[in-house]
């Protein structure tokens, strides 16, 4: 068992030479993640397993690998779903008392390439609910806790998927982002996290927040681990009418830790000190200069709409998320007021039972600015600033092949300091934002340490060039150590 | 004659929704099926599952664009699927898909005939002893777009129990066209003679079934009145209305409903109305003071629907003969009358039939009157459509060949005429079977007239004496005695010879 | 545009279905007004002639073929209803047009 647990900290290269090698079998792979979430139940990372099932596709796993068969390099690897995608047959319940009962007939698209590959999917991570939140305490589930630093919050919304790679319970895992949930929990957490370009992913099976802004994306400890999960996940899906029709590169294949020659734009409105953790800063200077001395160059550019981009992002999630969670209403699945005295009794309990404080909110929100007489002054208006901020990045991509950044102003803030002040919750995602109202590709990747715990760097790049940022980014990786720091033991 | 005192006219305008005729559903892949067990047609999109997406079908969109030509209407090369949110539970997903500000098809017409009398009289030209002719008028239609079905919730106790409904999503996403008329509509009649019209395109192009029993074609009115040359009244939705009669009724109900409302003093309200066939009567099922608040907005799961001129003008060269276009063709190429060009083209089944007909006598004209007294009486007879006659235009046209021939008299052919309808086959064949070969031997023919005249000496002198009309009583007689097989023109000439010399 | 009161909050609450106590009504108004007030830096920005985003991408409309696939089992369709009569999905009397 030694050897499986040793083997389940280590990256996707080492487990497939292990697996394919048979030193070690995916039934003890499995096992020894089973036995990690276990272990660490009080992380809160992980709200649900599936042993029995997970173990008999590990047993088939293991049955194909011997014969020389693996299917891909994730064939035997435990992997575990952000609790917004679904599974045939398994809960998923975003989270939500509305949806503690539901089980999905069907699988998202992600689900089964995933399985298509052989991965196992041994359990569903926490998030905040219907992934409205930057935290993971928005959740019927507990607060996930930060494998760092336990009275830290992880982060979120998938903050439960980040938590697990960094803790070491799988070596790669699901989440989705709509304003930063997988790149602002990867800073948090100390790991890799990628949200690729709009549509590249299809979002056939994740349950709608904000439907022209949520990606799904991997989680993992290397670029390159990102890099081939991706590859796996992406693709045109004609189920999903916003799916890209693009081919899916061989991302892996080009990472060579090449930078001579690129050229990283800085935008000068991410890199003020006011209000940002000097720590943060420093790190993500440091950074830039060792990508400098590897041989990029960099050049100032401007995103001038960068400060509208929290009420540019609100206006237009919550509106889409008013209408897209009008559908639990308590009739055809989840949960259902006790004994409603009649139908609307039905969907205000329903309703107003099933969601929690955020996300009514939201919903809320997105109600007014939707509503009659106020559509042209927000929802309108909104989407004409997302034009503009969207012009602001094609402008200074003509000058530049990526933009660094950091990923947030500060390190994972404490469990509680921000439930109060939502204000201040949203301001928190105020680096991540407009990479999605863009639908550019971007990923966060660990650049050091601020007071103990881990700072994240930011690459964004063009749209379909998750090539550039996993290059930039893995190369990053051979300059450095900072994605080889762990979590404290015990955390 | 209207309802209304002379000062004041009924405005109207249709919406209509209808099923398009496909296959699989607008937005998802099940089958669109009718009288099925609840939710025995549905897929996780119809049941708006967390997490399922919407994909449009291409079929939509190419009987969209037919439809839009088919009524002289602008096909959009851009336009968007918004979402119209409200919580019911026929509507899974708590929005409905439709289209809101940009529809795919605007500003299209049709024309439509009404009876003059139906116009307050005087309108129609009147020739001394003709009915008047029928008033064209041409019904502006402003926007067509495309929208998903709700499902169906069931009140019935013995199913539900008295405090239930149950809800059935079958019906839920299946493709509806929106078609709205502008409000040019002013009786009744103006306006069912539109549903009808705007039915017979539909069914002619192929677009819907359009079967109100099925719920294929429903129509809500929008009525106002006003006294003439005033401005347009406050106007009510009348909802559901599943027959042309309650249409008419309806419309006339809420008209007067209207008027009197007024004249007590009040002010009409905007609001749904239902309508009581039993009473007759409407009455208000919801006002509308606060206007609902859809909160429409662009569907950020679907793609603007852009549509290439290339495809309207590939659709347009695909296009069906339109009813007005192939009632113009009866009349100039067959030589018909426009009632028996307008009778013969309602519906396209019954065009075809004719027109197969007339390939195999070559007689359209006789073939007109066959089909528009006999054939349309055993359709109202045996309550059902042209298909299913066992009759075939081909029997009908060999029927219709050995007339003109004189190879068999029009009354042996009405003989015949009733087997063919029940069981199909051929008339020649029966013909001769039946030994009513027409009696055209100009010996036999002389021996029952001659046998008439014997028998009939005051007619006789009544004829000779310079009265023609009796010749008529002769003939039936010579053809009664010929059991009809006696060909008519020879049997006429005999008789003004043999009694006039 | 500017102050979110309580009516405003009821009003977009009953189009939402939810209900609120009094407490979270309050708190709620309280919330929107801070965030509305935030939002309304964007009023600040020139976007005369900009056209709205609504995608990505410049996407030729996807679409698919008028093939029907096999329905989802009825048994399945209804197996996560609250309530439910054979394989209908069972609710309070339906009473009046859409709310």
């Amino acid at each position: 068992m030694g050897q499986a647990e040793d083997l389940l900290a280590k990256g996707l290269a080492d487990q497939r030479a292990a697996l394919d090698g048979g030193d070690v079998s995916a039934s003890a792979l499995v096992d020894a993640s089973l036995a990690r979430i276990e272990a660490t139940a009080s992380l809160s990372a992980v709200v649900s397993t599936r042993p029995d099932a997970a173990r008999a596709e590990a047993e088939a796993a293991a049955q194909r690998i011997a014969e020389g068969g693996a299917r891909s390099v994730l064939d035997g690897v435990p992997i575990l779903l952000k609790d917004n995608i679904v599974q045939a047959g398994e809960p998923a319940t975003c989270a939500s008392r509305i949806l503690e009962n539901f089980v999905s007939p069907y699988d998202a698209t992600v689900t089964e390439k995933l399985q298509a590959a052989g991965a196992i999917i041994v359990g569903r991570a926490n998030m905040d609910e219907f992934a409205m939140g930057s935290s993971t305490e928005n959740t019927i589930y507990g607060a996930a806790h930060n494998p760092w630093d336990p009275t830290k919050a992880c982060g979120g919304s998938s903050g439960g998927s980040a938590a697990a790679v960094a803790a070491g319970l799988v070596p790669v895992a699901l989440g989705s982002d709509t304003g930063g949930s997988i790149r602002q929990p990867a800073g948090c957490c100390g790991v890799v996290g990628l949200k690729p370009t709009y549509g590249r992913v299809s979002r056939w099976g994740l349950v709608a927040f904000a439907s022209s802004l949520d990606q799904i994306g991997p989680f993992g400890r290397s670029v390159a681990d990102c890099a081939a999960t991706l590859e796996v996940i992406a693709g045109y899906d004609e189920r999903d009418s916003t799916s890209v029709p693009e081919d899916v590169p061989k991302w892996t294949a080009a990472l060579d830790g090449e930078v001579a020659g690129l050229t990283i734009g800085l935008p000068e409105e991410y890199f003020v000190e006011e209000g940002v953790d000097p720590g943060v800063l420093a790190r993500v200077r440091e950074a830039i200069g060792e990508l400098e001395s590897a041989g990029a160059k960099t050049v100032p550019v401007s995103l001038p709409h960068t400060e509208h981009a929290i009420a540019t992002y609100y206006v237009i999630a919550t509106a889409e998320a008013s209408s897209n969670l009008a559908r639990f209403d308590g009739v055809r699945y989840g949960r259902r007021a006790d004994r409603p005295e009649d139908l609307q009794d039905l969907y205000m309990r329903s309703r107003s039972e099933g969601f929690g404080p955020e996300v009514k909110r939201r919903i809320l929100l997105g109600t007014y600015v939707l509503s009659a007489g106020y559509y042209d002054a927000y929802y309108g208006k909104a989407q004409r600033v997302r034009t503009l901020i969207r012009r602001d990045f094609d402008r200074a991509f003509a000058s530049c092949d990526l933009i660094v950044t950091p990923t947030m102003p500060e390190t994972a803030f404490g469990l509680g300091e921000k439930s109060d002040d939502p204000l201040s919750m949203y301001l928190s995602d105020v680096y991540t934002t407009s990479v999605n109202l863009a639908g550019l590709p971007g990923l966060s990747m660990p650049c050091g340490l601020s007071n103990g715990m881990p700072v994240g760097l930011q690459l964004i790049g063009k749209p379909l060039d998750e090539a550039t940022i996993l290059r930039v980014g893995d190369a990053f990786e051979r300059l450095t150590d900072h994605h080889s720091l762990r979590p404290p033991e015990g955390a | 004659m209207s309802v209304l005192p002379d000062d004041y006219e009924m405005v109207i305008g249709l919406e209509v929704h209808t099923h398009l005729k496909t296959a699989s559903k607008l937005f998802s892949p099940a089958p669109v099926r009718y009288g099925e067990e609840p939710n025995h047609s549905v897929h996780p999109i119809d049941l708006a599952l967390p997490g399922v997406l919407p994909v449009l079908n291409e079929r939509v969109v190419e009987l969209a664009i037919r439809l839009g030509l088919a009524i002289h209407a602008t096909v959009n090369e851009q336009s968007i699927f918004a979402r119209k949110n409200y919580f019911y539970p026929d509507l899974p997903k708590g929005y409905q898909i439709s289209q809101f500000e940009e529809p795919v098809v605007s500003d299209g017409w049709l024309d439509i005939e009404v009876e003059p009398e139906a116009e307050g009289g005087g309108k129609g030209k009147k020739k001394k002893g003709a009915a008047p002719e029928p008033v064209r008028k041409r019904i502006g239609i402003t926007r067509a777009h495309i929208e998903e079905d709700a499902g169906k919730s069931i009140h019935d106790v013995a199913i539900a129990g008295s405090e239930d409904s149950c809800i059935d999503l079958n019906r839920a996403g299946v493709p509806l066209l929106e078609i709205v008329s502008e409000p040019d509509l002013r009786s009744p009649q103006e306006a069912s003679a539109y549903l009808r019209a705007l039915r017979s395109i539909l069914r002619y192009i192929g677009v819907s079934d359009a079967d109100m029993e099925k719920g294929q074609f429903r129509c809500d009115a929008n009525v106002s009145i006003r006294k003439k040359g005033a401005e347009f009244g406050t106007r009510t939705e009348t909802k559901n209305l599943n027959s042309f009669t309650h249409v008419e009724d309806a419309i006339e109900a809420e008209a007067i409903r209207q008027l009197e409302l007024i004249e007590d003093g009040g002010e009409v309200v905007q609001a749904t109305m239902g309508y009581d066939p039993e009473r007759r009567r409407t009455h208000v099922q919801r006002l509308k003071e606060n206007s609902d608040d859809y909160r429409y907005f662009p569907d950020p799961d679907l793609i603007p629907l852009r549509i290439p001129a290339e495809k309207i003008e590939a659709v347009r060269v695909a296009l069906p003969e339109l009813p007005e276009e192939k009632r113009a063709r009866f009349e100039s190429e067959y030589a018909l009358s426009a009632y028996d060009a307008g009778v013969l083209t309602a519906s396209r089944t019954l065009a075809d039939f004719f027109e197969e007909t007339v390939k195999g006598c070559g007689a359209p004209k006789a073939a007109a009157n066959w089909i528009t007294r006999d054939v349309l009486r055993e359709l109202k007879e045996r309550e059902c459509e042209i298909e299913d006659l066992a009759l075939t235009p081909a029997a009908l046209g060999q029927l219709i060949g050995l007339v003109e021939e004189g190879r068999l008299t029009q009354k042996s052919a009405a003989q015949l005429f009733p087997d063919l309808v029940a069981n199909g086959g051929d008339p020649e064949a029966m013909m001769v079977e039946r030994g009513l070969e027409a009696v055209s031997d100009a010996g036999a023919i002389e021996g029952f007239v001659d046998e008439v005249i014997a028998a009939n000496p005051d007619v006789v002198q009544q004829v000779r004496d310079g009265d023609d009309k009796p010749l008529n009583f002769l003939m039936g007689q010579v053809m009664k005695a010929s059991q009809g097989k006696a060909e008519p023109g020879q049997v006429r000439k005999a008789l003004a010879e043999k009694i006039r010399g | 545009m500017s102050t979110i009161g309580p009516e405003d909050v009821a009003y977009v609450a009953q189009l939402a279905r939810l209900a609120l106590t009094e407490d979270e009504a309050r708190a709620m108004a309280r919330d929107l007004e801070q965030i509305l007030g935030h939002v309304k830096s964007l009023d600040a920005l020139d976007t005369e002639g900009v056209e709205p985003t609504a995608h990505g991408f410049e996407l030729a409309t996807p679409m698919r073929p008028d093939h029907p696939a096999e329905p989802i089992d009825p048994e399945l369709a209804v197996s996560n209803a609250p309530a439910a009569q054979g394989t209908a999905f069972l609710v309070p009397k339906v009473l009046e047009e859409e709310g």
